[in-house]
Order: structure tokens, then C-alpha cells, then sequence
């Protein structure tokens, strides 16, 4: 080294890492290949061989190993020259925690079970149109609007639900003039979201939704036919009505103000790309390609035997690849779900997703008030309940005080109960922190909240779409579209 | 589904050394392959005997089968390992993240 | 380039003391305004001159005039609301504070508890604790419209609850100026540092602290210090938890290069909440010019680890900007965070530079490349 002579080589500095490293509480997982994902307690990664993982737990890596520098930068390990990654751990461990503090942010309101639809997998009962015993009254909403502004999330976002909501239209208003002028003292960064259908949206929903900068979410399961076999109408003209409807917000409301999503039958699975192209035509820019949920009409349907998880994976893989060229090719579109493991993987915060966090968002960060005012943990919660099970039924906005449902032994046993930190085989995954629990899940398809994950499709679709996008971004061009997504 | 033609449902035994591989980790091996086999675990001699019974619907051959374990043997072995040597830094760690005022997100 | 100091006035008062006085042109300014003010004559004129601080002229026959002093050439550029020191028995006259300059930085100390390889300002262990006190007291001539204003050394905070001080003053009496503190940031690592200094409530403060490494072992070696690293780490997490912005420096060179997008990556996760980062190019002056070998590498050879510092800093939300780097020497896409930074009194430029289209946009070079630069450095021409 030419140092001038006052100066200490690097070797001085590094002294003292020869005498060995502390690890740090880390997990791993086997990835396809037979390398290994390490991740530390937030979500920092690394992938090495068995090899070296091995050397690594016996504590025989070393500074001449080229990824020591890595493991210390990521917390990993810990060498006697610093030690400050304790206070850095603490703090990021923190941060990842803190939306939870936030609590319940997204309060959804089913306004209506009516609808004009008889969607396949449907997981609200039908009831014919004009019968409005299943509409929310007036009443009921402000005693749910009570309970809404409970929370402590500075930001709160309610959506509207059904069946198809607009049929109640006029509750609709209500709540949203009612929360806006609850709104004025309590200051909160208040969101509308209706999710519709979007038969009955007309120039004077328009112009409501224009006023109070309302989102409007709809479904869109790909091209006419396969769109209206999905989701049948009377007249049979879903799919049109669909396109007209939002080709009529985006004019009339703005680009960015109308998403669509699309849920997946087994006549989905083999065209994945032309689903997406039906979102490109549309000049959307997100797409949402979910899997079949366990509930309601699609048990009933035996939508459920008709695919299993392996050919949704295929789907899912092939619709991300047509995705990621489209990107490629300067047409800007994301893949929600993706997206969201992106965030878990990509950066320290927590990006708040209901189905994907632990603990699970059931209740503490997503509520849902049915249109009779009982209170559910989640949508899913409210589905088991019109299959006759009550157990994620956490009381009613009648007869319960927000402490009686928010600290509900129902409620809090349920999210306690399935910790991934601390239940069998997620309490040593390697994915754990880009994963989360889904206890109404476990319990509609296994019985307990908890569930034995070998056999769960909730841990098979996160495992495998996780490693695939750890795949993904060991690819440059592809690494460099998907981290442009999270900006 | 597929049709499967067997005489007798599928099955084999492994011994295991409880010197190197604890109660624990068998256990944790077994129950990561539910979904193939389900295992019996006793107590013979120096270790542990492990019955598998390969489920019926599962199409893997009794090699691939007889990995897997081996792998997931060896990957609980090693968790526990780690488990041992990170449990107080991950107590100190984590009774500083929730102790610790001030920096907020 | 301008130079700051001179000893090459004619004082002809021999007292040992140190003025601390504001300049102006004005003779016939109130006597009762003169007390704390240098004038300074192109020439001596009739106007009765009694009661200044000091009077210069520019004229050297001047200073066998009864009370006139000569200011020598170098300093002629002086002009109303500069903020100087005279030391008479040394002829010595030091622009403490410039009115047209963009970057004043009041120098506290040369003392330092880092001895970073890259030092433009080699530490000495001297008292020189008069300079603080100085400064306390030229603080209050300085113009109260100043936009900005810099404490730098050494390490300020080594000074104390004079360094406290000080800023305590720079608050009353500059209400209105940003003020950036350069300092390693490690006395932070006490708690109570930090709270003395929040207390303190500057309206708009700044503290710049460098961090070379993602590793502690790379960081101590470059500024040549144990433990540096978790102590300036602690130290920023404490100035965060009282709420003061935090700026990070990385001065770019062959120890710092190679771990750049690491250490933009490890910035982005463990102190996301950081204010700005500063990555900056080197200026070969002070220790640097010692360890050149150790040192030296074109810019060019590290633009791939500057944009993809860059692009990660970006992706994590941190504002970034770039010091110091010229505009050929950086790829393109790096421009949008160049800033024109050399200061006024250290800039120049080369031949090379002729005819430049982005000369305006360059913040040029340091004086001391002349001694070591790019190869590379080229007219940059309109396409």
C-alpha cells in the first residue's frame, strides 16, 4: 500500500474481524436450484449456496470470502468492528411493524345485496333487483360511520360493496356527505372507492363521483366471451357494458380513476394473454390477476375442483411474462399482487396489504360492515357466513360498542392464533417476511385458522410466486422494469 | 386423476441418529412433506425410527421421496443451529425495537 | 479563483489585537455607525476618516498618510458588507465573510478526531480556539439578508459549548439564513449532543455528515479512525430522532468507488429518512495530493458505479445531487443531479473547455486539478 506514511493500511481496520462474527437471527429457503435464499428479520436477502450457508452457520466465513461485505452490509451477520446493527435492526423491525399502529384504514360498506349479475363464482348471495330488504339503511350507516372514524389510521379509505352497490345509490351519498362532515373535525385523509359493476352508473353518479373525487373499481375477466360465461347478465351483454362504462369514466372522471380486476376460472387459464389485452386496449395500467378464492358460489360451482393451484401458476407466470414484455415494448402496466411482494422484498416499509401481513389484516386493517349492520373481520369472513358459519362475525353495529368488536376474543384469538412468526413451518420459512396469515382462509378451506401449510394453496401460490420473482429480478432488464413499478 | 396400480400402499423407514438430528427436527421434516407421506416417529435404540407412508395420490418415486427428507433433514438441522446462536441478539433486538421512542418510520 | 487572506498589507498600528469589522466604502458614513467597520478608498481623499475601525486605501503611497493602512491587490475585490479579521502585527487581513459569494463557510477550528485520507483541510492539534470566538463575534456584521451560511473546520462540535454557542448567535442574529454544518457527525453518538442542538431550534438547519462505506471496516480505514463508523451511525440516528435534517457526503475515490451502489442501497434501507446525499468528486488538495496513488481514479472509470448509485438512491425516494464532477466526465443520464458547486474562489477551467456548450452548466474545476485530473475532459458540443 502507498500510503502515505501517518496512514493505517485497510488490513489495520479489519483486524479485528478475524477473530470471528456474530450471525445474526436470520432464516432461509431452498430455492429450485439448490441455492439458498437467506433473509434477515426485515426482508434483506441474500442468495448463496448449500455450501457456503453451511460454512456460514458454523462460522467459518470469512473477510476473503468476496460476500462477507454483503452479509455485514445486510445484517446478516455482525463482526467485532460494529456492532450498530443492532440499533439499525431494531429500527427497521420497527418501521415494518408500524402500519399496525396505524390500525384499520379500509372500512368497507355493503350497501346492497342486489345485484343484476349472476357471476360464477360470485360470493355474495343473489337476490332478485327491487326486492331492498337487503339494501343498508340510512341508520345503519351512521352507526357504522361511528365506528369508522374509531380508528386511529389517519388515513382511511371506504369502499363500497355489494352485490352491485350503485343499486343503493342513494346510501351511498348519504355516507359519503355524512363522513365528510364528520370529516371536518377530525381531519383524516379521507378515500371513496366504489367498486361496480357499472350498469347503472349514470350522469348523475358521475358527476357525484367528479364532486367528491371518488375511485371507481370494476370487474373486467377478459375478452366477451369469456368475460360474459364468467359473469353472466339477463341481457347478456356484461362485457360491453363493462368497456362502455369505463371508457365513459376515464373520460368523464380521468385516466387514473377507474381500475379494473379480474378473477380467474378454469376457462381463464389458457389465455392469459388475451385477458391482459383487453386491459392494454382499455389503456388501464394495472392488472390484478387473482386466483380463485374458496368461497361462496365457486364451492357450490365446483369451480374449485376444475383447477388446481399448479395450472393457476402456470397462468399467473405466463400473464407476469406477457406483462413484463409489454413493459418492454414502453406500454406501462403492473401486476398488482406482484407488486406487492415487490414492496416486501424491495424496500423497508410494508405496503399494508389485508391478505398479506402478519398479523393478518382481518379486522386491524380492513373491516367490513354488511348492509343489516353485522360487523365481519373481512369479505371472505362475511362469504363463510352465508355458508352458514358465523365465526368471523365480530357483532353488529346495532348492539356492539367498537372495544366489544375490535377486541373480540373471536377476533384477536384468530389473528394471535396464526402468527406466522410462531406457527409450524412459518415460523422457520425463509419467505416469512414477504409473506402473511390468512386465518378465514385456513379455517373455510381447513378447518383452523392456522392450517397445515404443506397442504394450503395459500402458501404453495405465495411460495412459488415469490421464488419466481426472486427469479425474475435476477434478470437485469427485467430487475430494472419491476423496481420502476414501485416508484 | 390418475390411475394407479398398487399392490401394497407405498412405505419406507429411516433411521435416524438422535446425536445428530433432534426429536424436534425430524418432527418439522415430517410435517414439511404432509402433503406426500404422513410419518410415524419412535424411539429405537440410539435414535428414531420414521415410518413413511407415501400418500396415495402422491407420483413421486420412493428415491425422490427419500431425498426430499434427507434435504429437509438437514435443513431443520440447521435452523436449529442457527436458532441457538441468534436467540439472544434476536431478544436484544427485539425488546429494542419496542422500547426505543423517537424515530418514526 | 480568489485568494481569502493576504499578509501582504501594510499595517502601520503594531498592537497585538484581532478586528473583527465590517467592510464599506462609505466616508462619509455616520460616526457613530464606524466604530466596527474597515473603509476601504480606492484613494485617500479630503473626507475626515476618524472613528473607522481601520481605513485602506488601494493606493499604496496611501499608508504614509496618517492613518491610512494599504490593502493589498489580492484583497481589492472587497466590497460593502464583506465581514473581515485584521491582525495588525501580522499585516494580515482574512475575508471571513463574503456578501457575493454563494458559499460562505465560517472555519471553526483546524482541530479534528478523524483523519480522513482525503482531507482537504489536514487536521493539526493546535488551541486555536480564538477562532471560534472571532467568529461569535463577527456574526452579528454579517448581513442579515444572507441566504446562506456554512460551519466547517476540522470538526466543529470538538469546540463544544462554543460550538453552541455560536450557533445560538447565527440563530438570533440570522434569522433568515440556511445554515449547513459540516461535521463527521460522531459526538452525536451522545444522546445529549443532539438534544443540546435541537434545543437550540434553528429554523433551517443542516448538518452534512460523510459516510464512505456500507461497512464499518472500509469507512474507519478511509477516515482513519475505530469505531468512526457506528459512532457517526449513531450519531445520525440521534440528530433524526430530534427532528434535525441530515445530509450524507461521499467523497468519490479508488477506496469509495467499488461499494458505491452498496452503500446507496444500504443508505436507502437502514436511513431512508435522510434528508440528501451529496456524492462528490475529489479534490486533490491536502492529504490527498500524500496518498494520491491510493486515491487517484478517473471519474470516467466509476460512471457505472455513480448511476447505479444514482438509480438505487432514486428508487428508495432519497434526493440526491452530485458535487463537483464535470459535465464530460459524467454520463448524461447523471446530469439532472450535477450541481454547480466549486466554490467562486477554487474554480477554473481548461483549455479543453473552449467552446463547451454546457460551460454554463459546469461548475468547472478545482485549482488543485491542475496537479491530477481526467484525461478524458472534452468540449461537450450542441448535437
Amino acid at each position: 500500500m502507498a500510503l502515505s506514511k501517518k496512514f493505517f493500511p485497510l488490513e489495520y481496520y479489519s483486524q479485528p474481524i478475524n477473530e470471528g462474527y456474530q450471525l445474526l437471527p436470520i432464516r432461509f429457503h431452498r430455492m429450485k436450484k439448490g441455492d439458498y435464499l437467506i433473509t434477515n428479520m426485515v426482508g434483506e436477502h441474500k442468495i448463496v449456496n448449500q455450501e457456503f450457508l453451511t460454512r456460514l452457520v458454523e462460522g467459518s466465513v470469512s473477510i476473503e470470502d468476496s460476500e462477507y461485505n454483503d452479509l455485514k452490509a445486510k445484517h446478516i451477520l455482525m463482526d467485532r468492528d460494529s456492532n450498530v446493527a443492532i440499533d439499525l435492526l431494531s429500527l427497521k423491525y420497527r418501521t415494518k411493524q408500524y402500519s399496525i399502529s396505524q390500525f384499520t384504514a379500509l372500512h368497507i360498506f355493503v350497501v346492497s345485496l342486489r345485484c343484476d349479475y349472476t357471476c360464477k363464482y360470485c360470493q355474495v348471495s343473489r337476490r332478485m333487483e327491487g326486492d331492498n330488504s337487503f339494501d343498508m339503511s340510512e341508520n345503519t350507516a351512521l352507526l357504522a360511520l361511528d365506528l369508522v372514524f374509531k380508528s386511529p389510521s389517519k388515513a382511511i379509505k371506504i369502499e363500497f360493496q355489494g352485490g352491485e352497490p350503485l343499486l343503493n345509490f342513494p346510501v351511498i351519498k348519504f355516507i359519503v356527505e355524512e363522513a365528510l362532515k364528520i370529516n371536518k373535525t377530525e381531519e383524516r385523509n379521507l378515500q371513496f372507492v366504489i367498486t361496480s359493476n357499472l350498469t347503472y352508473l349514470n350522469e348523475e353518479v358521475l358527476e357525484f363521483c367528479e364532486r367528491h373525487h371518488i375511485y371507481i373499481s370494476t370487474s373486467l375477466d377478459g375478452p366477451e366471451a369469456l368475460h360474459n360465461k364468467n359473469r353472466p347478465r339477463p341481457d347478456k351483454d356484461g362485457y360491453q357494458k363493462t368497456v362502455d362504462g369505463i371508457r365513459i369514466i376515464q373520460d368523464y372522471l380521468g385516466r387514473d380513476r377507474v381500475s379494473a380486476l379480474m378473477t380467474t376460472t378454469s376457462e381463464s387459464l389458457e389465455i392469459p394473454r388475451e385477458i391482459i389485452d383487453e386491459y392494454v386496449r382499455l389503456d388501464l395500467h394495472a392488472v390484478f390477476l387473482r386466483p380463485l378464492s374458496p368461497y361462496g358460489f365457486a364451492l357450490k360451482t365446483k369451480q374449485m375442483q376444475k383447477y388446481n393451484i399448479d395450472n393457476w401458476l402456470q397462468f399467473y407466470k405466463e400473464g407476469l411474462e406477457y406483462i413484463l414484455d409489454l413493459n418492454k415494448s414502453g406500454y406501462f402496466l403492473i401486476e398488482q399482487y406482484t407488486l406487492i411482494i415487490l414492496k416486501k422484498i424491495l424496500t423497508p416499509s410494508n405496503p399494508g396489504y389485508v391478505d398479506l401481513q402478519s398479523p393478518s389484516g382481518a379486522g386491524i386493517t380492513a373491516i367490513v360492515y354488511n348492509y343489516d349492520g353485522d360487523v365481519y373481520a373481512s369479505d371472505e369472513a362475511r362469504m363463510l357466513k352465508e355458508m352458514g358459519d358465523d365465526k368471523f362475525r365480530l357483532g353488529s353495529v346495532h348492539n356492539n360498542t367498537y372495544e366489544e368488536i375490535l377486541l373480540s376474543d373471536q377476533l384477536l384469538d384468530a389473528l394471535e392464533d396464526s402468527l406466522t412468526e410462531s406457527v409450524p413451518m412459518c415460523t422457520d420459512c425463509g419467505l416469512q417476511t414477504y409473506c402473511g396469515s390468512d386465518p378465514v382462509y385456513h379455517y373455510a378451506t381447513q378447518g383452523d385458522v392456522v392450517g397445515k401449510k404443506p397442504l394450503s394453496f395459500f402458501c404453495k401460490k405465495n411460495t412459488s410466486i415469490i421464488e419466481h420473482v426472486f427469479k425474475l429480478l435476477e434478470d437485469p432488464e427485467n430487475k430494472n422494469i419491476l423496481e420502476g413499478w414501485i416508484k | 386423476m390418475k390411475n394407479v396400480i398398487e399392490t401394497n400402499p407405498r412405505s419406507f423407514n429411516i433411521e435416524i441418529n438422535s446425536s445428530i438430528y433432534s426429536l424436534l427436527v425430524c418432527q418439522k421434516a415430517c410435517y414439511a412433506l404432509m402433503n406426500y407421506m404422513s410419518c410415524k416417529i419412535d424411539h429405537v435404540g440410539n435414535g428414531f425410527l420414521i415410518e413413511i407412508n407415501v400418500a396415495n395420490e402422491c407420483d413421486k418415486t420412493l428415491d425422490d421421496l427419500k431425498h426430499l427428507l434427507l434435504d429437509e433433514l438437514l435443513d431443520y438441522a440447521l435452523r436449529e443451529k442457527i436458532s441457538e446462536k441468534t436467540e439472544l441478539v434476536r431478544n436484544l433486538i427485539l425488546s429494542n425495537a419496542f422500547s426505543n421512542t423517537g424515530l418514526v418510520e | 479563483m480568489i485568494k481569502l487572506q493576504s499578509q501582504k498589507n501594510i499595517i502601520t498600528f503594531d498592537k497585538n489585537i484581532v478586528l473583527i469589522l465590517k467592510v464599506t466604502t462609505t466616508p462619509f458614513l455616520s460616526k457613530v455607525l464606524r466604530n466596527n467597520k474597515a473603509l476601504i478608498l480606492d484613494y485617500v481623499t479630503d473626507h475626515d476618516i476618524e472613528g473607522f475601525g481601520i481605513v485602506f486605501s488601494k493606493k499604496k503611497e496611501d499608508s504614509n498618510i496618517n492613518g491610512v493602512q494599504y490593502l493589498d491587490e489580492d484583497l481589492h475585490y472587497l466590497v460593502d458588507g464583506d465581514v473581515i479579521r485584521v491582525i495588525p502585527h501580522r499585516n494580515s487581513v482574512r475575508a471571513i465573510y463574503r456578501i457575493e459569494s454563494s458559499a460562505n463557510f465560517l472555519f471553526v477550528t483546524e482541530r479534528c478526531n478523524s483523519y480522513c485520507l482525503m482531507c482537504s483541510q489536514p487536521p493539526r492539534k493546535v488551541n486555536d480556539s480564538h477562532l471560534i470566538e472571532e467568529l461569535i463575534e463577527a456574526v452579528p456584521l454579517i448581513d442579515k439578508g444572507a441566504k446562506e451560511l456554512g460551519i466547517t473546520g476540522g470538526e466543529p462540535t470538538l469546540l463544544g459549548e462554543r460550538f453552541f454557542t455560536l450557533v445560538r448567535v447565527i440563530k438570533s442574529n440570522l434569522p433568515n439564513t440556511s445554515l449547513h454544518i459540516l461535521s463527521n457527525g460522531r459526538n452525536f453518538s451522545d444522546p445529549k449532543l443532539a438534544l443540546q442542538l435541537a434545543k437550540i431550534n434553528h429554523p433551517d438547519l443542516m448538518l452534512g455528515i460523510p459516510l464512505y462505506s456500507d461497512v464499518s471496516h472500509i469507512h474507519d480505514f478511509v477516515v482513519q479512525a475505530d469505531g468512526a463508523f457506528d459512532e457517526t451511525i449513531r450519531g445520525i440516528l440521534n440528530l433524526k430522532r430530534h427532528l434535525q435534517k441530515v445530509e450524507i457526503r461521499v467523497v468519490i475515490h479508488k477506496q469509495t468507488y467499488e461499494r458505491l451502489p452498496q452503500l446507496a442501497e444500504f443508505i436507502g434501507r437502514n436511513l431512508q429518512f435522510i434528508d440528501h446525499v451529496a456524492l462528490m468528486g475529489l479534490e486533490i488538495t491536502g492529504f490527498t495530493r500524500a496518498n494520491l496513488d491510493e486515491l487517484w481514479i478517473d471519474p470516467i472509470d466509476y460512471s457505472d458505479q455513480l448511476s447505479e448509485a444514482t438509480r438505487i438512491l432514486s428508487r428508495y425516494g432519497v434526493r440526491v445531487s452530485i458535487y463537483n464532477l464535470q459535465r464530460c466526465l459524467i454520463p448524461r443520464s447523471q446530469w439532472k443531479y450535477a450541481v454547480k458547486s466549486i466554490s467562486d474562489w477554487k474554480n477554473k477551467y481548461y483549455e479543453e473547455c473552449n467552446g463547451c456548450a454546457e460551460k454554463n452548466n459546469c461548475g468547472g474545476f478545482f485549482a488543485s486539478s491542475d496537479i491530477k485530473r481526467s484525461k478524458m475532459i472534452n468540449a461537450i458540443y450542441e448535437e
